[in-house]
């Protein structure tokens, strides 16, 4: 998988650079301000761009920017965005841009290599990552909702806002995929949403549920 | 001949005291106690061998002159010692008078009572001196204009009057003459008193010209003089904070009149200027309401200059108050933030250099363990110097500005959000009103229980407006030292302004702050 790095401090766009060399990827460019990655995405067409928020000139949110300006140029490049803080209100922003695609993660996540390396498949397959924190927020302003659902329903309703696929829910929560099916149906019945709660954009419709 | 003259002329002062007195104060008994002064008076030298009830009206004038001296100058005896002099002064008289009527020459005990005349003459008189004095003293200055002249004159007459019947019982009585001047003294002193107030009137006028020659000009001074009241103290109101404040800019803290007190020694006087207040006016209770009025509508235009000036120190007391405390306020949260550096980020991160140094030297399959804790230990340290940014300054604010700011507040509650914001803002006021939407949001939700709640910032060229509405349980008070009296101060230090209106029905938070060049 072809990824583009834009991140402007040095030190961490070393860092992932060997990181995700060492997972697999091939890193076609690594840039440190917005516009470069226009031009780099332009240019070598990856799978999936990893974008920071605050970038130069102005260290504000470059990165956001360039991710709407990434989604109009270049839809088909997975974008995975990656701050420094948990935003509910820039969440929002990117499902604006759908969810195929598309992923916003903590830049804590770098720790555990295995589901940063998921998200980023994820995202460059056309899937989402949705960071259990900006989900996990989304979630308690629901709180009057989120209570008709059991404790296992919600459980599995974060890991489905994540962005992740029955199959990995089901290994993640040590059940067996009909049994995540099953809790799905439930969690779309009683929050009454109409999505199929095995399309892929299921996602989707949850998140803009919770962000409602 | 002159002894004739003498006694027309305190015959006649008397009565025209007492009839000027009915003529400009009505209600006031000194003017009839002057009458009946005058009358007792002329009767007691023009009649002899009358009857009885006549002959005591005739003597009785000393009682009542007395009863006059100390009623002055409002009529009234409100001491039970004052009540006690005067009911003595009436009772030697009529013992006097009574006895001397009736005993038959030579009777042994009614020789005793006309001996007793003398010391207890002097006595009474001795009680109305002490009474006079003891006024005297415990007058302000603004009472004692009045008193002094009065006063002064009652002294010579009542010590004349005791001296005279001693004095000339051992052959050595002074002229009439003195006695009757001393005694008619009264009268004019009291005319006086009561013309002056005339005159006062007259000299308001005078204000207007001596604030113009003035430079700079005093109203108080020149109100102090003109009213005669040298403690006269002049608040001006402040219609941003609802109070009034001394010239200097100090907040007034109105002196409560004390209940067991008689007499305030201070009364105020509004003065308004077309429906709005301006200032009052802390004076004597003395003052005559109508002349006070007369001096204020005078100086009403010195008086609102002076009141815009008392504003502007007052706004610039508060500042300097409020960036006191702000600078106060930085300076703690540099230490703390010192000090969380120290304890927290720098020794986790060493703790975290010895784990990785450890893991070097062990074998492989013990330096596992050792790297995952090294990683949970970094991970940590970035959740606190996470905290510690947020703390330091809002980073959605860098990022976003106040309206992305605000949004992401309220992004996970139920708020009307009402946000008209076309030009930048100056850094320093996007924080502030930041801190605002902030710590009214979060009042609103914890402490006041609202279910609902409305953000209103509407930026002007000149100011930007902050609103806050909760339909909470109310209970905020920015006095009480909570996180508003802070969030007061950061708003003051920039030169805002902020209220806060708090009841049952929910709690309103109205902040105002500058925002042009």
């Amino acid at each position: 998988m072809r990824v583009v790095i834009a991140e402007d401090s040095t030190l961490l766009r070393e860092g992932l650079t060997r990181l995700l060399a060492e997972a697999g990827f091939q890193i076609t460019a690594a840039v440190d301000s917005a516009e470069s990655l226009l031009t780099a995405v332009g240019a070598h067409r990856p799978d999936v761009a990893i974008v920071d928020i605050r970038m130069p000139p102005t260290h504000t949110d470059e990165g956001l920017r360039a991710a709407v300006a990434l989604r109009r140029d270049h839809p088909g490049v997975g974008i995975l965005v990656l701050s420094q803080y948990v935003r509910v209100s820039y969440a929002a922003e990117l499902l604006d841009l759908g969810v195929d695609g598309v992923g916003y993660l903590l830049k804590d996540r770098v720790s555990d290599l295995t589901e940063f390396v998921a998200a980023i498949r994820r995202v460059g397959a056309g899937g989402s990552a949705f960071d259990p924190a900006v989900v996990g927020h989304l979630l308690g302003r629901r709180r009057a909702e989120s209570d008709r659902l059991t404790e296992r329903e919600r459980d599995v309703l974060m890991l489905m806002a994540e962005g992740r696929t029955n199959q990995a829910i089901a290994r993640s929560l040590y059940i067996t995929e009909r049994t995540v099916e099953k809790h799905c149906t439930n969690i779309f019945a009683k929050l009454d949403l109409a999505a199929n709660p095995q399309d892929h954009r299921r996602v989707l419709a949850v998140l803009r549920y919770l962000n409602g | 001949m002159i002894v004739g003259a003498m006694i027309a002329l305190v015959s006649l002062s008397y009565l025209t005291a007492g009839a000027a007195s009915q003529k400009l104060r009505p209600g006031n008994t000194i003017g009839i106690l002057m009458l009946i002064v005058g009358t007792s008076w002329t009767l007691d030298h023009l009649l002899t061998d009358v009857p009885f009830p006549v002959l005591l009206l005739a003597r009785v004038w000393p009682a009542i002159l007395g009863h006059l001296l100390i009623a002055y100058p409002t009529g009234r005896l409100e001491t039970p010692g004052r009540r006690t002099v005067v009911a003595a002064g009436y009772t030697e008289m009529l013992t006097l008078v009574t006895t001397g009527y009736y005993a038959p020459p030579g009777e042994h005990w009614a020789e005793v009572a006309q001996s007793l005349e003398v010391p207890i003459t002097s006595l009474v008189g001795f009680g109305m001196l002490s009474a006079l004095f003891h006024r005297w003293r415990t007058s302000t200055v603004a009472q004692r204009r009045t008193l002094t002249a009065m006063l002064g004159a009652s002294a010579v007459a009542i010590i004349s009057f005791a001296l005279w019947e001693p004095a000339s019982r051992t052959g050595h009585a002074p002229p009439g003459i003195a006695f009757a001047l001393s005694l008619s003294s009264i009268p004019f002193a009291y005319l006086t008193g009561l013309l002056r107030r005339r005159f006062d009137r007259a000299n308001v006028a005078d204000l207007v010209v001596r604030l113009n020659n003035a430079e700079p000009p005093n109203v108080r001074d020149a109100l102090a003089d003109t009213l005669h009241d040298p403690t006269l103290q002049i608040a001006y109101w402040v219609p941003t904070h609802s109070h009034y404040v001394h010239a200097d800019g100090t907040p007034l803290h109105p002196k409560q009149p004390h209940p067991t007190q008689p007499h305030p020694t201070q009364t105020h006087t509004r003065v308004d200027r077309a429906g709005t207040p301006v200032a009052i006016l802390l004076h004597d209770p003395v003052l005559d309401s109508e002349l006070v009025e007369a001096a204020c509508a005078a100086v009403g235009l010195a008086l609102e200059n002076e009141r815009l000036a008392a504003d502007l120190r007052a706004r610039l007391r508060q500042l300097a108050e409020s960036r006191a405390k702000v600078l106060s306020a930085a300076e703690t949260e540099r230490r703390r933030l010192e000090r969380d550096l120290h304890d927290g980020v720098q020794q986790r991160l060493l703790a975290v250099a010895m784990t990785l140094a450890l893991a070097e030297t062990v074998p492989t399959h013990r330096s596992t363990t050792l790297l995952t804790e090294a990683k949970t230990s970094v991970l940590a340290t970035i959740d606190d110097l996470r905290a510690l940014c947020n703390g330091l300054h809002p980073p959605i604010l860098t990022e976003r500005g106040l309206p992305g700011a605000v949004r992401e507040l309220t992004a996970l509650t139920d708020v009307d959000l009402a946000l008209t914001l076309d030009t930048p803002l100056p850094p320093e006021i996007e924080t502030t009103a930041y801190y605002v939407v902030a710590e009214a949001l979060a009042n609103a939700t914890k402490h006041a229980d609202a279910t609902r709640t409305s953000v209103t910032i509407t930026g002007g060229p000149e100011e930007l407006t902050i609103r806050v509405d909760d339909n909470g349980t109310g209970g905020a008070d920015p006095s009480a030292g909570s996180g508003l009296r802070g969030l007061a101060d950061r708003v003051e230090a920039t030169g805002g302004t902020m209220r806060v209106l708090s009841d049952a029905e929910g709690t309103s938070v109205r902040v105002v702050l500058p925002c042009g060049s």
